[in-house]
């Protein structure tokens, strides 16, 4: 072997000639292939990253046709629906690939749409993004302070006083009751004393007189007839004498009246006897009642000459009754009325003893003899004496009904104060307002993209309203009627009803405005993305108020969605009152899209927009009327005004309660404002001026009840600020009633309801719009093969490797 | 004897004419790695300018800028705050002018969303890696032309690439470069 290689290597090398280029070959040849190969393999590296790159690119080109009709509207991106994305792609592929030069043959490209808005995470991602800025901006150049305003919520929406004050007034109804049914108790007992007890007492008392008068003629006869004996005749022949027989069946028939009598009185007596221990028992029981009426209102910090002109005048009363039956029924009553009774019947007894003397022949016992005397006769079957009961009994107690009729009594005055605010509140809550009637598309449900249920379908009805002032009628009745049961019966309607009221509104705060409490408990980064995210419904939809003149807060106008939903007549129709609000349904129409209430779609969730509106306006009412109640119940002027009815203020300030919210409501849909948190009150010496001003413009407040506000309330001189926490329009009322009121899932279902609508309805001459295809992704995926350097189809023809690449690439 | 004497003196002559052969193939191969390199470095910045600069379109055109030609001023809030808060912006990164509608005049601001991409918007520092790359007269030597047809940006750049050894002056490459993207519009 050695030899063999040793002649191969002397016949072709010739020496030392070619050594070097034998080396170079031998040894740098392989270097220079791996050198080769390495830049080979960079070379594809980089033609792999540069064709995800334009990759990347083109799918960005492809995104860069997007509808603009929803970014201008909405602030959303979308791939447009008219553009085909896959030949789009395509296109911008194959003319940046040639960036690559040979070194890439493109297999198979192809992209298609992704992640469409239909999803709601997407949506609501994007809804964020764009509101980080504009609707931030919008609320801080409100001047929205978002702690502040949540505590405020919080301390508004809490409603701890008002069931503090629900409270206290239940103890007042407890009272005012029981001083009623006390009345009632003895009025039936002077009834049952003079109809019954009386004259039972006074035929009791006849049939003794002539049960005495037979019996002391029984006396004289058998007198008489002893005088005639014989001597040695029998002394019972006295009773074979015709006068004595006479006398003896004359006395059988008083005794049987008289003990007829003395029964009917004992059967009366008790009776009555049980109905006077029953009002004693009643009457004891008021002062704990009353107590406790006086504790509750203590311990409310809303209790003010409402509550306390209340309390005050049924003490008066029950002091009255109180010392009225100390006066007439004695302490000892119990006892002593026992003690008669018992008498009555031994008396009852006894005369049926002496029923039982009678002989067989009906001649008389030696019970009565001739010795008896007048004393005798009284001592042994006199009348029982019955001192328990007064004989004035009826006349004490008409005397202390007809007293206490007298305080059911107001003057005119006060009566007149009482109706007239009750009437205003009544014109108030029948006032115009519930909605625009320009603004009245029933959408069909098919155009919908989702179908939602409907939210604020409130608890509290339009009847627990009237049925309140209904009451607060009927205590002024009672109140001048001068009877006084007929006045604490209207007494305690009007407290059960508003307890009644006060019950249904914490029940309203608590069932609507669910979302509170979440905000409270998942803290400030939760909060503040709601308040994006609802901001977005709020500025970026029309409502009522803006639907003819504002804009998004990126500038596009809200009077174009109105032309494109078909909207004409542009009078002022803003009509209906809150009887209206039960005669819209929740059914399907047959237009394309809301004109201009679509904040209130957001909220309600109805098809109609009359509905949404009516309801939005019914649960602004309500959302007012909390926000007012504690600010009303706290204000000093409001209170002297009420102060003014005695105890009717209830009843004054029960419709100031009733009539403010819905003062604030007119203003806020017809575009103006008001303070979330009042301080000043429209009804009051110092706000009458204030509402003056606020409804300049307004005509559904008539210029007579303008005038009869002034009227009942006489303003204050001056011009005094108004003051308050957040001055808010009905923009701003509806941001925060979504944000309480509708959980976040269901809003963003009526976002793109919305967004499903305008759009079709926008596009509807061009193309079918589709939510589900408004994709905001692109996948692309594309397949390659990689050439090599120095392309030679002799040698190489199809490069080595193939690559394929996917990409998701969106907005 | 003979034979040594014929011979002597042929490995270095085999040498000198073998040798630098072999050199100038490492060197050919050295120099085809940097012009590949450069390419693709400057095909990547082509890439992601464009993409930038297709995208200023959408933002120029949906605020209403107070800085705008004509009688246009602030639309609305939002335009006001993105008006203030890009008055800040990196200028090799973004701009605030309508240059899509008249890319003829639009050099400058290609060449600086180029040096913006190249080297975050320090010229100084991408004049001195356009020299490392050896491209001809560094920024200056690379023109740039901007169409826009419709609504797709065409950015094409042009370019020599010096080799990294100029022999008989043949070293330097022609390179023209075309990305497509569509306006954000």
């Amino acid at each position: 072997m050695k030899k063999r290689i040793g002649s191969f290597l002397k016949r072709k090398i010739n020496g030392t000639r070619g050594a070097v280029s034998l080396l170079l070959v031998l040894v740098l040849s392989p270097l220079l292939s791996i050198a080769l190969l390495l830049v080979e393999s960079a070379r594809y590296q980089d033609v792999v990253q540069l064709s995800e790159e334009i990759m990347d690119s083109s799918a960005f080109s492809t995104l860069a046709d997007y509808d603009e009709y929803l970014d201008e509207r909405f602030g959303l991106l979308s791939v447009s629906q008219e553009s085909g994305i896959n030949a789009s792609f395509r296109d911008y592929l194959d003319k940046n690939m040639d960036l690559l030069g040979k070194s890439v043959t493109v297999n198979s490209s192809s992209a298609s749409g992704a992640f469409p808005l239909s999803n709601t995470d997407i949506i609501k991602q994007q809804l964020l993004e764009y509101s980080e800025i504009s609707v931030a901006a919008e609320i801080v150049t409100e001047g929205i302070d978002l702690d502040e305003l949540l505590d405020k919520l919080n301390e508004a929406l809490g409603l701890e006083e008002l069931e503090k004050e629900i409270d206290a007034l239940n103890a007042g109804v407890d009272v005012a009751s029981e001083v009623e049914k006390l009345l009632e108790g003895i009025t039936d007992t002077v009834t049952q004393y003079t109809n019954k007890y009386k004259p039972a007492l006074t035929a009791y008392g006849t049939a003794y007189t002539e049960f005495q008068t037979k019996a002391e003629e029984l006396i004289t006869a058998l007198s008489d007839a002893e005088d005639e004996l014989e001597e040695d005749e029998d002394p019972s022949v006295v009773y074979d004498k015709q006068e004595v027989q006479d006398a003896v069946t004359a006395l059988k028939t008083a005794r049987d009246d008289y003990k007829t009598a003395a029964t009917t009185l004992k059967t009366e007596f008790t009776s009555l006897k049980s109905s006077i221990e029953a009002i004693i028992s009643a009457a004891d029981s008021l002062p704990s009642k009353l107590q406790k009426f006086d504790e509750k209102s203590s311990d409310s910090s809303l209790s003010d000459q409402c509550t306390t002109s209340t309390y005050d005048w049924v003490k008066i009363v029950v002091d009255q009754i109180t010392t009225t039956l100390d006066a007439t029924v004695g302490a000892d009553f119990k006892d002593k009325s026992a003690e008669e009774i018992k008498a009555l019947g031994d008396q009852i007894t006894k005369l049926g003893q002496l029923e039982n003397t009678e002989t067989e022949d009906n001649t008389w016992d030696t019970v009565i003899t001739s010795d008896w005397d007048t004393d005798k006769i009284i001592a042994e079957y006199g009348t029982v004496s019955i001192t328990s009961v007064s004989n004035s009994f009826d006349t004490r107690m008409n005397s202390l009904k007809t007293s206490l009729d007298q305080q059911a009594n107001v003057d005119s005055d006060t009566s007149a104060q009482m109706g007239n605010f009750l009437d205003i509140a009544g014109e108030l809550l029948g006032i115009a307002g519930l909605y625009d009637a320009n603004l009245d598309s029933v959408v069909n449900t098919g155009k919908l993209h989702a179908n939602t249920s409907m939210s604020f379908s409130s608890q509290m009805s339009v009847s627990s309203l009237t049925d309140l002032i209904s009451a607060g009628e009927d205590f002024k009745d009672g109140i001048t009627s001068l009877n006084i049961i007929k006045a604490l019966g209207a007494v305690v309607k009007l407290l059960k009803a508003i307890v009644e009221f006060l019950v249904a509104i914490v029940s309203w705060v608590g069932e609507t405005l669910f979302n509170l409490l979440s905000y409270i408990a998942s803290g400030p980064k939760e909060w503040y993305n709601g308040l994006l995210l609802y901001g977005y419904g709020a500025y970026n939809f029309p409502n009522r108020t803006n639907y003819d003149s504002g804009k998004t807060v990126s500038g596009y106008s809200y009077d174009k969605i109105y032309q494109l939903a078909g909207g004409q007549n542009r009078a002022a129709t803003i009509t209906g009152t809150l009887s209206d609000l039960a005669s819209f349904g929740n059914a399907s129409g047959s237009d394309g899209m809301f004109k201009g209430a679509q904040s209130e779609y957001l909220l309600v969730g109805s098809t109609s927009e009359l509905q949404n509106q009516s309801v939005t306006f019914f649960n602004l009412y309500l959302f007012r009327l909390v926000l007012d109640i504690i600010p009303i119940m706290k204000n000093a002027e409001v209170s002297s005004i009420a102060a003014l009815a005695g105890p009717g203020a209830w009843v004054v300030k029960l419709a100031i309660i009733l009539a403010e919210p819905m003062l604030d409501t007119i203003i806020l849909v017809n575009g103006g404002k008001e303070f979330l948190i009042k301080q000043t009150v429209y009804l009051s010496y110092s706000g009458l001026v204030i509402l003056q001003n606020d409804l300049v413009g307004i005509t559904a407040i008539s210029s007579n009840l303008q005038d009869k506000l002034k009227d009942t309330i006489e303003a204050h001189n001056g011009t005094p600020t108004e003051k308050g926490f957040l001055d808010a329009s009905y923009t701003e009322h509806m941001l925060i009633l979504l944000l309480l009121g509708v959980d976040q899932q269901t809003f963003m279902q009526r976002v793109q309801n919305l967004v499903q609508t305008e759009a079709a309805e926008h596009y509807k001459s061009e193309f079918t719009f589709d939510l589900d295809k408004a994709y905001t992704y692109i996948d692309s995926q594309v397949t390659y093969t990689l050439n090599p350097m120095f392309k030679i189809d002799s040698l190489t023809k199809n490069g080595l490797f193939t690559a394929t690449s996917r990409q998701y690439t969106g907005y | 004897m003979e034979i040594c004497k014929k011979e002597r003196g042929s490995v270095t002559l085999e040498t000198s004419i073998v040798l630098p052969i072999f050199i100038f193939l490492f060197m050919f191969i050295y120099g085809l790695f940097s012009v590949v390199s450069a390419q693709n470095q400057m095909t990547h910045t082509l890439i992601q300018a464009t993409k930038s600069l297709s995208l200023d379109s959408y933002l120029t055109e949906n605020v209403d800028s107070a800085a705008e030609a004509g009688t246009k001023f602030w639309g609305g809030l939002s335009d006001m705050v993105l008006d203030i808060v890009r008055i800040d912006n990196d200028p090799n990164f973004t701009s605030q002018t309508d240059w899509y509608k008249t890319p003829e005049s639009s050099g400058d601001i290609v060449k600086d969303r180029f040096v913006g991409y190249l080297a975050g918007g320090d010229e100084s520092a991408a004049r001195e890696k356009l020299d490392n790359l050896g491209i001809v007269g560094g920024l200056d030597g690379i023109t740039f032309e901007t169409e826009v047809n419709g609504e797709s940006l065409t950015v094409t750049i042009k370019y020599e690439i010096q080799y990294w050894f100029d022999f008989l002056d043949m070293g330097k490459i022609p390179m023209e470069q075309t990305v497509t993207s569509r306006l954000w519009m």
